[in-house]
């Protein structure tokens, strides 16, 4: 297993908090790889500086044998590197399909096309559908995202990220916000998609059911620093996340 | 919802299903593809150079020339709307671009004696020019302050306009400016400038329905997202501005066709406002709405100050009852009452609502 997304002491100092605080990580390839930890960990930091929201601080993030710290977010998308988001974002006004169609051009780097309709052909219809279908949507895709539920919402967010064509897809809490229904289906998806699509899926959740069902490595975050790293087995049985977690709730 | 697919072969998307909504949605599509299309443009071509043939024959000559002021606003208005209703980005600083087109020709003409034909084909280039200058500024920032900006540019250009006197003539303008004979001609100058208009108004339909126009809506919708789906937004965004000002440019000299003069006033701010109010006027939301929306605007203004020295007050009543009660503006009229009501079934049933939540599948 090789590693396709590493982080060399990685660190984000807001002010005089230092919400990441020198995190090492490395995801190998093909895995499902989970990230917890309490509220304030730096879960969501340490993402939004994968992607190129953020700056980090100090520290340099390596992906796929290229040094990607400070590089703006289109960029590392191209690189193959992309997100859903923990908060939906979607294109609300636009349909379903139009939406993943947006993906693709993006990708294909088709965007400036000014007088085609390149987003129409055939090619990239069919792969737009066939992505709309492999998260369930195939009945929506002419519908506006803005009058999908919730748990079709984050679905199209699943879309778009693979619509992206990723070699590592980062899921901030997929399944936040929702029913167990929808819960159910968003783990057979992510399960399902990094099987057949050979994708590594980097992930933080707050629902530890599904991080130990369906989690190749597990790292622990806690107050900006790495806690524990390991097997989803080793984790569960560590003491010290479990201290940890219930220690966060006593204190508040 | 996540059915167990057949085998799954996605060798770059390429595959083939035989799963019934893929299928049945690129059927639909290779039909428009080999009838529709030549049928379409056939049809379309001989219905507006028709029209504007009747028009051109019976319309009395003193309307032609005001139709040619409406032709010239609608393309205006139509390419401020690529940046406001497409992409999102209120600007209140078109003016600029359209005074731009209209100086271009007229300083030309009062310094050089230059022929109209180049001077005219180089205005889209002058409005691409400044608005390339200007938008690499007020892209930085948006909203309020874009708006804001791009205002305060507008209004440095007609500063400039106004008083660089040894050059512009100043608050008096140019008046007079030579154009050929034949675009003097009511009937013939209302043909050519429909035709300019017509042409640059199918160049934008098809950037708003080309890939670049998907985007451009994506962005509008939600810029953040677009940028992590490798969209470079900065540049989409500027690209789009130099496209409305190229054009805006364009429609400022199909004016001087009609005018033979350019004044400080083409570069005004309440100029800015014109199109934005057509936009809102004839809505915002389709294509050829800013176009409807110029020609009542245009329109209604010319029969209006006949009888009425208060055209403002009217404008501002209209601006009023839109703003509350049509924000789709008068195309948003005729999809909202008529076709749902007639043709009845459309209005309920969105697609979302049709599907029943949660039916498990499996």
């Amino acid at each position: 297993m090789l590693p396709l997304l590493k982080t060399e002491q990685l660190t984000k100092v807001f002010g005089g908090f230092c919400a990441v605080d020198r995190v090492s990580l490395t995801v190998n390839e093909g895995t499902i790889h989970s990230v917890i930890g309490p509220n304030g960990a730096g879960k969501s930091t340490l993402f939004k500086m994968l992607t190129g929201m953020l700056k980090p601080t100090s520290g340099r993030i390596w992906f796929a044998g290229h040094d990607i710290t400070g590089e703006p977010p289109h960029v590392i998308t191209h690189r193959g590197l992309a997100q859903s988001f923990q908060i939906t974002s979607i294109f609300p006004r636009l349909t379903v399909l139009e939406s993943v169609q947006t993906a693709i051009i993006a990708r294909l780097g088709r965007c400036f096309d000014f007088f085609s309709r390149f987003h129409q052909s055939r090619a990239v219809r069919q792969q737009a559908l066939e992505i709309i279908e492999q998260v369930g949507l195939s009945e929506l895709a002419d519908a506006e995202a803005r009058t999908l539920s919730h748990g079709d919402q984050r679905a199209l967010e699943v879309a778009l990220a693979l619509a992206t064509d990723p070699k590592l897809v980062l899921l901030d809490e997929p399944t936040a916000g929702m029913s167990p229904y929808e819960t159910r289906r968003m783990v057979n998806l992510v399960r399902e998609l990094a099987q057949k699509r050979n994708l590594t899926v980097l992930f933080c959740e707050h629902d530890m059911d599904v991080v130990f069902e369906i989690s190749d490595f597990v790292t622990v975050l806690h107050q900006g620093r790495v806690l524990v790293e390991g097997k989803p087995d080793e984790v569960r049985r560590n003491e010290t996340v479990a201290e940890v977690y219930l220690g966060s709730e006593v204190q508040q | 919802m996540v059915e167990p697919s057949a085998k799954q072969t996605h060798a770059n998307g390429q595959a083939l299903r035989e799963a019934p909504p893929s299928l049945e949605s690129s059927l639909r599509f290779v039909e428009v593809k080999r009838y529709g299309k030549l049928a379409r443009y056939l049809f379309w071509t001989l219905t507006v150079s028709g029209a504007a043939l009747l028009t051109a024959y019976l319309v009395p000559p003193v309307w032609l020339l005001e139709l040619q002021y409406v032709a010239a606003l609608a393309l205006f208005a139509v390419a401020t709307n690529l940046l406001v209703g497409y992409g999102g980005m209120v600007s209140f600083g078109q003016a600029a671009y359209y005074g731009l087109g209209a100086y271009t020709i007229a300083l030309a003409w009062l310094h050089f004696k230059a022929p109209f034909w180049p001077c005219f084909l180089l205005t889209p280039l002058v409005g691409a020019a400044a608005a390339f200058a200007v938008g690499f500024i007020a892209l930085r920032t948006r909203h309020l302050y874009f708006a804001l900006l791009t205002l305060a540019f507008a209004q440095l250009f007609y500063t400039i306009a106004e008083q660089q006197y040894d050059i512009t003539n100043g608050a008096t303008g140019i008046f007079g400016i030579g154009i050929p004979a034949t675009l003097m001609d009511p009937q013939k100058g209302f043909l050519f400038v429909f035709a300019v208009a017509a042409l640059a108004l199918l160049a934008l339909w098809k950037i708003t329905t080309s890939p670049f126009g998907l985007t451009l809506r994506a962005i509008r919708e939600n810029r953040v997202r677009a940028e992590t789906l490798g969209v470079n937004v900065f540049r989409h965004e500027l690209l789009a501005f130099v496209i409305a000002g190229a054009f805006s440019a364009l429609a400022g000299g199909l004016f001087i066709i009609h005018d033979q003069a350019a004044y400080p006033e083409l570069l005004d701010w309440t100029k800015s406002g014109e199109p934005i109010f057509m936009l809102v006027l004839g809505g915002m939301n389709s294509f050829l709405g800013p176009v409807l929306g110029a020609f009542v605007y245009q329109i209604s203004h010319e029969l209006i100050v006949q009888h009425l020295k208060d055209w403002q007050l009217v404008l501002g009543l209209v601006v009023l009852l839109i703003v509350l009660f049509m924000p789709e503006g008068i195309v948003g009229l005729f999809n909202r009452t008529m076709w749902q009501r007639w043709l009845g079934k459309h209005a309920a049933k969105s697609p979302a609502a049709q599907k029943q939540p949660h039916a498990p599948a499996a």
